[in-house]
């Protein structure tokens, strides 16, 4: 059964949003924003495989050396839920606050440091997924629609107008992504000093 | 005697085949990914329709051809990059690195659809021009398109490779010995000790291209087709799903959720759009599945 849910869930996760809209289509009139919002989270496979990078760093991570001295030094190190030694549950909302005197506090917060650069890359996940909606499902009002409609009669000036206009959303998102990065460094060199 | 042997022989294969596919999940799902199109092509031959069981062969065929020319172009576009941007980066002058750096990030900051479907207008006009007339062209260029897109994370790890190794004294011993950087960097640092993390990426890459390359031939053969006939494209399986019969089949899925009864008929009567679907999505579970299993395998 916990199979079938795990294969039901990757098939959903994995799925390109034209693909689950086309299967839901009859049930969803009328609520095309509420639709596209909850497509562009959940169909998104792409940006679950750019996410997966953080699962790489976590092991990556829970590898080094400080981790087996933390070990030895009497730090929690058990992946059981709810047992002494080991994670509460609340840990998978609050993975940093909620883990502190285990070994995986330290492991998620090196982690997540070096996840930090490749934030930028998911505006432009993100947006790549939110124009296949726009564009596979014909959802009129927005801008990737007007984006696919000018392309269509040749209307070069808007296309190039549009293009710009989400190039400057990534390009700010990517200024935010490099200031946070900054202050973290900072946070780190402080603590070093 | 021999009998007994072989007997004997074929349990010890048999555990050494569990062994092989249950101690790394990334063999396992690869060859969970070839059990599972192989069994939906036996399944398609016994009861799909002869020509749309040839048109989906084609389109499979034609989509994982795609996929991996994306690899390939994106394995000699990253690799060139990441060589000349490292030895740029080593240079008095700093010119000619800032302006490659400054153009990747141009490139880096524009979504991938946005940049392909560019590239897709360039194509109509090629056409409608008549400068491209092949049929199988419009596989390349997507490849390309989509590579140009990829290519960069393939960059970056291979720089991020080169620097740690630069900095352990490995590094300068062979300089020491009179071996060429050049040969340091390619055969030692990236083909000796990289290889694993330039696999993993690269399998990441080839799911990545499947659903982009389904994605704008998806959009194109339901919205951008006005001036060009795409029916001369050779087919994938986006431009098949956007067929007709297969949204009508896709939509079947929605009814079967309601009337739980009609499920049994998905299989037989919706196997086209179904099909599509399956090999889409299974192909990206088993791409992301296998990318997983070579980072918990090497521990990269």
């Amino acid at each position: 059964m916990r199979s079938l849910v795990n294969g039901m869930l990757y098939a959903l996760l994995f799925s390109p949003a034209y693909v689950i809209a086309y299967s839901f289509k009859s049930h969803m009139e009328g609520g095309a924003y509420l639709f596209m919002v909850v497509l562009g989270v959940v169909s998104n496979g792409m940006l679950v495989t750019s996410a997966n990078r953080f699962y790489t760093f976590l092991v990556h991570e829970s590898a080094r050396g400080y981790v087996d001295t933390a070990i030895v030094k009497g730090l929690n190190a058990s992946y059981m839920w709810n047992v002494p030694d080991g994670l509460p549950r609340r840990a998978i909302l609050r993975p940093a606050g909620a883990s502190r005197g285990h070994v995986f506090h330290h492991i998620y917060e090196n982690a997540r440091y070096l996840y930090i650069p490749a934030v930028k890359q998911q505006a432009s996940f993100l947006i790549t997924g939110l124009v296949i909606i726009e564009m596979a499902l014909n959802i009129q009002g927005h801008l990737c629609y007007e984006l696919m409609q000018n392309i269509l009669y040749r209307d070069y000036e808007v296309v190039a107008g549009i293009v710009i206009a989400i190039f400057l959303v990534v390009k700010a998102t990517e200024v935010m992504v490099d200031i946070w990065f900054i202050r973290e460094s900072r946070r780190y060199e402080n603590a070093n000093a | 005697m021999r009998d007994l042997g072989s007997r004997q022989r074929i349990p010890w294969l048999l555990v050494r085949l569990t062994r092989l596919v249950t101690d790394s999940p990334d063999r396992l799902w690869a060859g969970l990914w070839i059990l599972g199109i192989g069994a939906l092509w036996a399944w398609d031959a016994a009861f799909l329709n002869r020509p749309a069981y040839l048109r989906l062969q084609a389109a499979f065929v034609n989509t994982m051809a795609g996929a991996t020319l994306t690899v390939l172009f994106t394995l000699v576009l990253g690799w060139s990059a990441g060589l000349v941007l490292d030895s740029l980066s080593r240079r008095s002058s700093r010119i000619p690195y800032l302006l490659l750096t400054f153009t990747l990030s141009l490139i880096r900051s524009l979504p991938q659809i946005v940049g392909i479907l560019i590239g897709y207008v360039l194509l109509t006009i090629f056409i409608e021009r008549d400068i491209v007339r092949s049929t199988y062209l419009h596989l390349i260029w997507t490849a390309l398109l989509i590579s140009v897109f990829t290519f960069l994370e393939l960059t970056d790890l291979l720089r991020e490779r080169i620097d740690q190794y630069r900095k352990t004294d490995f590094f300068n011993a062979m300089l020491c010995c009179g071996i060429p950087e050049r040969r340091i960097i390619n055969v030692d640092v990236l083909w000796k000790n990289s290889l694993a993390h330039i696999f993993q990426k690269l399998i990441a890459t080839f799911g990545m291209a499947i659903f982009l390359q389904c994605s704008i031939d998806f959009i194109i053969s339901v919205g951008l087709s006005m001036d060009v006939s795409l029916s001369n494209f050779s087919p994938t399986l986006g431009s098949l799903l956007a067929s007709l019969d297969s949204k009508q089949d896709i939509l079947a899925i929605g009814v079967a959720l309601g009337r739980p009864g009609y499920a049994g008929e998905l299989l037989f009567r919706h196997l086209q759009g179904i099909s599509v679907a399956f090999l889409i999505v299974f192909s990206l579970v088993c791409m992301y599945k296998i990318s997983n299993g070579i980072v918990r395998r090497y521990r990269l």
